[in-house]
């Protein structure tokens, strides 16, 4: 067994036993911070398969951004005098078949996958990204594509930031006038 | 069942587990938790089958999209769920069902 199969393992693990951790408890503080485990979990997976630039990003986006503003909402949507920071679980039984049958497929279309065939990288000469000066890292391969290949996606998705910028910040406003009318 | 299989069972796992967690919980929260993990399996996903073909980063720059998409949808949600819990003092998803008081 290689170094790789053993830090994917390793990696897997982590991610796998903290999104199950998270399924099923029934603290909501914990399923926060057992999403932090999950997604430094991702992020190791990010770096084995060769994406580390995406592994940055996972880790300052997600960790340094989504988690706060989760814990933000578990702190502001729960009432500080009786804190019980619990949920329940409901409808385990169709929760449970719609998940184990997802699985289900899932596996039997994993099992189908003819993995001769799909070890044989397919060329795309063509396309090929010619690195600058010798260095062939992906971040310099994202950097130039987001400028040219994925340029629409890339301002599609900056005004997407703008406008949800104004939406969330008008949602908070107008919350506020409306307390400060009544 | 070989290495490789093993391999690509790791994104739809964690994609089931996010769905087990939006369809038993009440908890606004807890269900956001829940699409969080989905988004992260499909991420997972891309950056999995990406590396089959090293001429292209297509898959990584999907996955890279998705993340902006899930700040944004996270910000908004969190709002939303801000504003019902002002106007209905609850995050029940159950309980929530008017459009209005």
């Amino acid at each position: 067994m290689s170094i790789v199969e053993i830090a994917f393992l390793g990696f897997s693990a982590v991610t796998i036993g903290g999104a199950a951790f998270l399924a099923l408890t029934r603290n909501i503080i914990h399923a926060v911070f057992l999403l932090f485990v999950v997604l430094f979990g991702v992020a190791g997976l990010y770096v084995l398969f060769g994406a580390e630039f995406l592994a940055v990003s996972q880790v300052i986006v997600y960790v340094g951004g989504i988690l706060v503003l989760l814990i933000f909402g578990v702190m502001l949507t729960h009432k500080l005098r009786d804190f019980k920071p619990s949920t329940q679980i409901v409808n385990k039984i169709p929760g449970l078949l719609a998940a184990g049958g997802m699985f289900a497929v899932f596996v039997a279309m994993v099992r189908t996958i003819d993995f001769e065939h799909l070890a044989r990288p397919v060329s795309t000469s063509a396309k090929a990204y010619q690195p600058v000066a010798g260095i062939d890292t992906d971040v310099e391969r994202i950097g130039a594509e987001t400028l040219t290949e994925y340029l629409l996606p890339f301002e599609a998705i900056s005004v997407l930031l703008l406008a949800v910028l104004i939406g969330a910040a008008y949602l908070s406003r107008k919350a506020k006038a409306k307390e400060a009318r009544q | 069942m070989s290495f490789n299989e093993l391999i690509y069972l790791i994104s739809p796992l964690l994609f089931c587990l996010g769905v087990f967690l939006v369809i038993t919980r009440r908890n606004a929260v807890m269900a956001l938790l829940g699409i969080e993990l989905i988004l992260n399996a499909a991420n997972l996903n891309f950056v999995i089958f990406s590396r089959r073909d090293p001429d292209m980063i297509d898959g990584q720059m999907a996955a890279l999209f998705v993340i902006v998409l899930a700040a944004a949808e996270v910000a908004v949600a969190l709002a939303i769920v801000l504003n019902v819990y002002k106007r209905f003092k609850t995050v029940n998803i159950d309980e929530i069902d008017s459009l209005r008081e």
